[in-house]
């Protein structure tokens, strides 16, 4: 029993070490180096033939120039701001939207609701490329959006979303709300129905009873789709790449720049490190809250 | 009572779900101060006819009044009635004094009275310092009490519970049916049970209705309902009883006599009038049964077999399979000198005919 359980356990531990700790320790180490015009286009780079006096060498040649870097330069800065900020909307947006759809999910009849999960993660099945391509061919100023308003004559002059935020939101919101309803989904279905009948019977309005009993129930729900939305769409870089304008800032886009444009490895390393402790903010208030659901 | 205005009326209200109708033109009267029990087996439409009292479900036709006041319409949060309902329905994310303080919050009472007030119920029952605990913390019987006290701490008119015992086990069952009367007499409200379990609509109800496939068949005392029973299902659903299936042969002043299939020649009491050859079930309850030696030769009765016997709560319980085929049923309490029969004697089985209910329905 023993020897197999620890083989179970190895396994994901092992999983974790390859495709996750490993990768990272590289790029932290990438992020301390210095910036080269060669192959690989950093060093110093480790190597087992160095021996403890090389070893001891390259260690003293780390430094932190990169972050110095992304500390100081206006532009990194304001890109981390967009992002959080963009992201923080979109999320918002994707509650918004999502709660609703959810809810009435949960209000469907019971031998509906299999398939209207199925439903809301149909959108999936295609690639998610393709998906973020469709919505240039439906925002553009001569795409279908506008081709239908016109028509209908709702308005005279094509509206220019493609290449702007809005293209960016649109597509963030459109790609995550999956991530929002089916934790909310969750959530809701789980609430028995009797409890918001004895609010009523309680003298409580449809609306007190929603805030009161429905929310805060629906809680661990919507803290979960929050952050499965938030943190994937910080660091987004297809949507804005795609869908965003020139001047759509997202801290993706500069990772991106500087890995395949300035070929500046440390500094796209520094940029992914410095995103990752900020994301880890809300993940640890997540695991807290996980921690309480357990407890109680 | 029946001077009396009543506080709650039902005129004429029926319900449908598509094509299952759950209640018939229903009427009934509740007065204040009443213990009333809706009796009746699963979707017999007691449950229907609660949540419609509660408002939690519209009638298609019909008028509800409560107090002389129409409130037919009137959405669930603005009606002077409250429910306990059978899961309880505890908020699970508050605490028990905030589940009890829920509807008191509702009225935007000051918070010092929500706080007396609650502290009231809670020793009403019988949870003082438990006020901190939250529901999945409580036993099922604390559970139950606290779904109590949330639906009486807002003074309601007309308090309706939902098979309020149904969760609990026998020996608390039995225990909370009196703490429920305790409560009913303390607060003067006036309390509708909903319940399958005719016992507890015997011990706690002042009056009863049983229901059957969206109507009223009998409303009366516990006494009234299980001693003259107006149908075969009423009889059947309230207490045990003994059944003979036959007709009308002749009549009798207060009764009629009764051939049964099985050959038996039966008096029993009838209210009705049944024309001769109607077809009739005599009921008898079994401990309106006397068994007596095979020599005793009575007027009502016919000789038969013990087939089984069982001692139970002081009673004896037999089961006798007549000559004419019928198996029936009988109770005796244990007293001493009893004759006491054992599997396979031949006995006689006789019964008092003022006992025997013969129903047309």
């Amino acid at each position: 029993m023993r020897p197999l359980r620890r083989l179970v356990l190895a396994i994901p531990a092992l999983w974790l070490f390859a495709f996750f700790l490993a990768p990272f320790a590289l790029v932290a180490k990438i992020s301390v180096s210095r910036p080269l015009v060669a192959q690989p286009p950093y060093e110093p780079v480790f190597s087992l033939a160095d021996g403890w006096q090389g070893l001891w060498d390259k260690l003293s040649r780390l430094t932190l120039d990169a972050y110095a870097l992304v500390f100081s330069d206006d532009l990194y800065l304001d890109a981390y701001l967009s992002s959080l900020r963009l992201a923080a909307i979109a999320t918002l947006l994707t509650l918004l939207i999502g709660f609703p759809l959810a809810h009435a999910m949960t209000r469907a009849p019971r031998q509906w609701r299999t398939a209207l999960v199925l439903l809301a993660i149909a959108p999936f099945w295609t690639s998610f490329l393709i998906r973020i391509y469709a919505w240039i061919m439906i925002l553009k100023d001569e795409g279908l959006l506008n081709h239908a308003l016109l028509s209908l004559g709702l308005i005279h002059a094509p509206l220019s979303i493609f290449a702007t935020e809005a293209a960016v939101l649109i597509g963030i919101v459109y790609s995550y709300l999956p991530f929002m309803v089916l934790p909310l989904y969750t959530a809701l279905e789980k609430q028995d129905p009797a409890l918001l009948e004895a609010a009523a019977d309680l003298g409580a309005t449809p609306l007190r009873a929603f805030w009161r009993i429905t929310c805060p129930l629906a809680w661990p729900g919507i803290f979960a789709g929050l952050l499965l939305v938030f943190i994937p769409a910080v660091g987004e870089f297809v949507i804005p790449d795609l869908l965003g304008g020139s001047d759509t800032l997202m801290i993706g886009r500069s990772l991106w720049n500087e890995f395949f444009e300035n070929r500046d490895w440390p500094a796209a390393s520094a940029v992914a490190i410095v995103l990752l402790a900020i994301l880890i903010v809300p993940l640890v208030l997540h695991e807290r809250q996980q921690v309480k659901e357990r407890a109680a | 009572m029946d001077a009396q205005k009543p506080l709650l009326r039902i005129e004429r209200v029926s319900k449908s779900y598509g094509e299952v109708t759950a209640l018939r033109e229903l009427s009934l009267d509740i007065a204040a101060n009443e213990f009333f029990a809706l009796l009746g087996p699963s979707g017999c439409g007691k449950t229907t006819l609660m949540r419609l009292i509660a408002g939690l479900e519209k009638p298609d036709a019909g008028r509800i009044l409560l107090d002389s006041v129409d409130i037919t319409h009137l959405p669930p949060h603005l009606r002077p009635v409250n429910m306990m309902f059978q899961s309880y329905a505890l908020f699970p994310h508050m605490s028990v004094a905030k589940n009890i303080g829920f509807g008191l919050v509702q009225e935007n009472l000051p918070r010092k009275e929500i706080a007396t007030r609650v502290a009231d119920m809670l020793g009403l029952v019988q949870m003082e310092g438990l006020g901190e605990r939250r529901p999945d913390q409580l036993s099922g019987g604390q559970r139950q009490r606290v779904a109590l006290a949330r639906a009486l701490v807002k003074r309601p008119k007309l308090l309706l519970l939902d098979e309020p015992l149904a969760a609990l086990d026998r020996k608390l069952r039995h225990e909370t049916q009196f703490q429920l009367m305790a409560a009913q007499r303390d607060t003067g409200t006036s309390f509708v049970v909903v319940t399958h379990d005719q016992d507890e609509a015997m011990v706690m109800a002042h009056r009863m209705a049983v229901m059957h496939a969206g109507v009223i068949e009998q409303i009366g005392t516990p006494r009234q309902v299980y001693e003259e029973p107006v149908s075969r299902h009423v009889a059947g659903f309230v207490g045990e009883t003994n059944f003979f299936d036959g007709r009308v042969t002749h009549f009798m002043p207060g009764g009629v006599e009764v051939q049964t299939h099985s050959g038996l020649a039966l008096e029993a009491g009838c209210r009705e009038h049944p024309a001769l050859g109607t077809r009739v079930v005599v009921s008898i309850r079994p401990e309106n049964l006397r068994l007596g030696p095979p020599s005793q030769l009575v007027t009502n009765g016919a000789p038969g077999e013990i087939t089984d016997h069982v001692f139970r709560e002081g009673m004896s319980s037999w089961r006798v399979r007549l000559d004419g085929g019928d198996i029936v049923h009988v109770r005796q309490p244990i007293a001493a000198g009893t004759a006491t029969y054992d599997r396979g004697a031949r006995v006689f089985v006789a019964f008092a005919p003022e006992c025997a209910r013969a129903l047309v329905r």
